[in-house]
């Protein structure tokens, strides 16, 4: 399996592990969006996904010396803010709320019919259990495979293939009744 | 499914837009900022697991195990003989077996080898319980001479109006017995609804939960009377039960579900007057005990970072002891008092994506003060504490 990492990466993630704060800060530029934007998907709000994140830094900082060489650095830290995602969601005991959004209209010349509204999807997510967030998340937004999925969530990759069918079963259901 | 259908297109399009929501606001440098502010920056304390790979830990603890064991030996310190020195402070349960160790953790004896759970000392210190590896509960003499089995699914250790230490013990099936550990009788306690959960004693009562229903039997000469029902919850499911230590009052944790819920505590007095709900933020994984003075119980409340409190069980009065922040640590488990009431005890260890779930045991006093590190267990394990 190939590794990606970015170029000098190896290095931060040491000196980082070794306490340089300022390579910590480094990883922290390169990787935050991606945390962040896997932590919105998780907690479908935009202050806890950044509380998440904040916390998952935390846990790096802590934990940076963990990650093995041949692991995708990217795909621990995304890992780690879904997680921390979920422990928020289950410490605040958020309760649905029917949010109202202005429906967005798409770019001049798209048509509706092909795109999924943010509205419908919003609330196909509210009624999702965090867990089944958490594994769109991973996959469709950190674009992670089933192998690394499974490393993270304890589960074997047919496991994840598994439920991930049935996820998307299920959102083509209630997303087509939308 | 295959995933270049075009609906799996669609939504990755979609969540995509919807990820984006999430501003970036944040500044890199004041990210780290602010974990140097909230104290997230220091290193935790390193051990040797960390250093050398847990396999190694585990190999240099057998060796200085059997350094240990042999001073002691040759000091004549040794335990050895029943009442005439205190057994060994900490009892652990992992999946190498049940152990007793030293009050910083150096393990001393191995007493069953096999996967073992919930390490309990009997009241007079002289008995050691623990979950098996095929669910029975073993109880075992500290000092190893006197080995019983018992199927249960719950159980809890008293002292009977002799002075005696018993076990009582729910089974799979309902019902409900006696074990007293040193002559292995077995006494069965008649109930007419079969029990199914947890279960609490004291030296004149015992009470169990019969689903929503929690009955209580009482001590009547020598024997314990027939079993009467106390209350009905409302909610799906009790968690915990506590009598307190006169035996008076009831406590237990309920909730309509096991995981992503909040508990409620409630008490009431057994002859069913002044019943009260006294808080409804409590973790469902909390446990429950009394104060040795019967007037407080000690849970995990979920009404923000994991926290251990003392809740009045007159009038639900919330008193923090200590909140997740203090550890470094991101989950807290177990919260309990002592078995002789002279400390509180709580488990500390970091978030589940973690494994294995590395914990670490720690005294501290009702005030949140005195607070102690007793032992680091690297091994997922259950860790148990007399007195």
């Amino acid at each position: 399996m190939t590794v990606e990492r970015l170029p000098g990466e190896h290095d931060l993630v040491a000196r980082a592990a070794a306490g340089d704060r300022d390579a910590f800060t480094r990883l922290v530029a390169l990787h935050h969006v991606s945390m962040l934007r896997v932590a919105m998907v998780v907690t479908t709000d935009p202050d806890l996904a950044e509380d998440a994140v904040q916390a998952a830094w935390a846990v790096a900082w802590r934990r940076l010396r963990s990650v093995r060489a041949t692991e995708s650095l990217q795909s621990w830290l995304v890992a780690v803010a879904a997680n921390e995602a979920r422990m928020i969601l289950r410490a605040r005991r958020r309760r649905p709320v029917v949010r109202l959004r202005q429906i967005e209209g798409g770019p001049q010349g798209d048509d509706p019919a092909d795109r999924i509204s943010q509205l419908d999807l919003e609330r196909v997510l509210d009624r999702l259990d965090p867990a089944d967030r958490m594994l769109l998340a991973l996959r469709f937004i950190a674009d992670l495979e089933s192998a690394e999925i499974a490393k993270h969530l304890e589960l074997s990759a047919s496991g994840v293939r598994s439920r991930l069918a049935r996820l998307l079963q299920r959102l083509r259901r209630e997303l087509d009744h939308a | 499914m295959r995933e270049d259908d075009r609906f799996v297109g669609q939504l990755r399009e979609a969540l995509d837009r919807y990820a984006a929501r999430v501003p970036d606001r944040s500044d890199p440098a004041e990210i780290v900022d602010r974990l140097e502010r909230d104290g997230m920056l220091r290193r935790p304390r390193v051990d040797v697991g960390a250093r050398v790979g847990q396999r190694w830990a585990r190999r240099l603890r057998i060796v200085a195990v059997l350094a240990a064991a042999a001073a002691l030996i040759a000091t004549g310190a040794f335990i050895g003989s029943r009442r005439s020195s205190p057994p060994t402070p900490l009892a652990i349960g992992t999946e190498g077996g049940l152990m007793l160790a030293t009050g910083d953790g150096v393990i001393v004896r191995t007493l069953e080898a096999g996967a073992h759970r919930d390490p309990r000392w009997s009241p007079d210190d002289r008995w050691l319980s623990g979950i098996g590896p095929d669910g029975s509960v073993v109880v075992l003499e500290a000092n190893g001479t006197t080995r019983r089995t018992v199927n249960a699914a719950a159980y809890a250790w008293r002292m009977d109006p002799s002075g005696a230490p018993n076990l009582v013990v729910r089974r799979d099936d309902g019902t409900i017995a006696v074990l007293d550990p040193e002559h292995g009788d077995v006494r069965e306690i008649p109930v007419e609804t079969p029990a199914t959960g947890a279960i609490a004693a004291t030296a004149d009562r015992i009470a169990w939960v019969a689903g929503p229903e929690i009955y209580v039997a009482e001590r009547t000469g020598a024997a314990l009377g027939p079993a009467r029902l106390v209350t009905r919850t409302t909610r799906t499911t009790i968690l915990q039960l506590a009598l307190s230590p006169s035996g008076d009052d009831v406590a237990w944790i309920a909730a309509d579900c096991l995981g992503t819920c909040l508990a409620s505590l409630s008490v009431i007095t057994l002859d069913g007057s002044a019943p009260r709900t006294l808080d409804g933020s409590i973790d469902t994984r909390s446990t429950l005990t009394w104060d040795p003075s019967g007037s407080t119980l000690l849970v995990l409340r979920d009404a923000g970072p994991p926290a251990v409190a003392m809740v009045d069980a007159d009038d639900g009065k919330v008193t923090p002891v200590v909140d997740v922040a203090v550890f470094g640590a991101e989950v807290l488990v177990r919260p309990r008092w002592s078995a002789h009431g002279t400390a509180i005890l709580v488990e500390s260890g970091p978030s589940d994506i973690d494994a294995p779930f590395s914990k670490e045991l720690w005294r501290l006093d009702a005030d949140g003060g005195g607070l102690r590190r007793l032992a680091t267990d690297t091994s997922g394990g259950d860790l148990g504490v007399t007195p």
